[in-house]
């Protein structure tokens, strides 16, 4: 008899744990926004995000783009891309989302985020290059790596030749998204 | 003769191999997860398919578009030039074609549901989960502390299972130690 009560106060437990938990949803699940009817019309391309990077800095915008990478370190953070362009925006999920796998990659995300873009200058862009080597450590002789480090340095390049006053790097921090 | 009334300890041994079912489904997937989470560059989420062609050499962008349209069973979906390279993306993949030896080479990602579905759970990435986690969490501790005054006699905690605890702290203590 006092075992069943006992049996009985764990489950009731069980409940009452799930019961307050089930007040803080995930913000940006994706599985939730699978069901959401999507308006196509309302994301911006990648190329539009970064000719209005300064209007739209800071605030939350509606973005569409091809999965181009997905960091196998943190299975959270993915690139997307125009169809017929390289330059790219990352997306950053926090820590509710479900991690990402690499058959993500070539399909077209549809992510709603915080727009941070990030003005670097020469210094700013050594300091990424020396970044990427220590968190790339020991994948030097990669493709992704050499294309990372090579991308970087041109970037500087262009930086110290005068082309281009600062290099304008894109992070959408996401709260929803949604491939298809 | 057997006395009606329990003891104490006959409690926590019914309930120990009682949680301790009820446990191990919960067990293996926080193991199984662990490990694979652990060795998440050798156990990935993905399974890989790879495949190779051979086209044309030297030909540009659109003239790559339009022969991988013709001459695969791959949708292109972006693509662009990257030095000797094209790299090139389709639902689900991504590969490279070498301009001067005209060498495609690709692969198709599919996903381990299984193994995708048991890791999300050990992150507690899937909704509602966070409860179960942490009823198993405290199932875990009773579990811990239940086993340690269940066995009596000469093979009890005090005389045998003291050690093998201790050896097991000791454990920890050397890892906090060796940061």
């Amino acid at each position: 008899m006092k075992i069943k009560l006992l049996y009985t106060c764990l489950i009731l437990l069980s409940l009452c744990i799930h019961s307050c938990n089930s007040g803080s949803k995930s913000p940006g699940s994706s599985q939730e926004a699978k069901q959401a009817p999507l308006l196509e019309s309302e994301y911006l391309g990648v190329g539009e995000v970064f000719l209005r990077g300064k209007e739209l800095a800071g605030q939350e915008i509606k973005v569409k783009g091809i999965v181009e990478h997905v960091c196998k370190h943190t299975w959270k953070r993915f690139k997307i891309v125009d169809a017929d362009d390289s330059a790219f925006i990352k997306v950053e999920l926090g820590e509710d989302f479900p991690t990402l796998d690499a058959s993500l990659l070539g399909h077209t995300a549809y992510v709603r985020g915080k727009l941070v873009p990030v003005q670097m200058d020469a210094k700013a862009v050594e300091a990424w290059e020396k970044k990427t080597r220590e968190n790339h450590k020991g994948e030097e002789e990669t493709a992704h790596f050499k294309e990372e480090i090579a991308m970087i340095q041109e970037i500087h390049q262009q930086i110290v030749n005068g082309e281009i006053p600062f290099h304008m790097a894109l992070t959408l921090e996401a709260t929803s998204y949604e491939i298809r | 003769m057997r006395s009606g009334k329990k003891s104490l300890r006959q409690w926590l041994r019914e309930l120990h191999r009682d949680i301790g079912y009820f446990a191990v489904g919960m067990s293996l997937v926080y193991a199984l997860s662990g490990f694979f989470l652990s060795h998440k560059n050798v156990f990935t989420a993905t399974r890989t398919e790879s495949a190779e062609l051979s086209l044309a050499t030297g030909m540009d962008l659109s003239e790559f578009r339009e022969t991988m349209d013709s001459e695969s069973d791959v949708d292109l979906t972006h693509s662009r030039l990257k030095g000797e390279y094209i790299s090139f993306y389709f639902e689900g993949g991504e590969g490279d074609y070498h301009v001067p030896t005209g060498r495609v080479q690709y692969e198709r990602y599919f996903r381990r549901g299984l193994m995708l579905f048991i890791n999300q759970l050990h992150l507690n990435q899937r909704k509602g989960w966070v409860a179960v986690a942490d009823v198993f969490s405290f199932l875990l501790v009773f579990l811990a502390l239940s086993g340690l005054v269940m066995v009596r006699g000469r093979k009890g905690f005090l005389t045998r299972g003291i050690w093998f605890m201790l050896l097991g702290f000791i454990l920890i203590l050397i890892f906090i130690w060796i940061q």
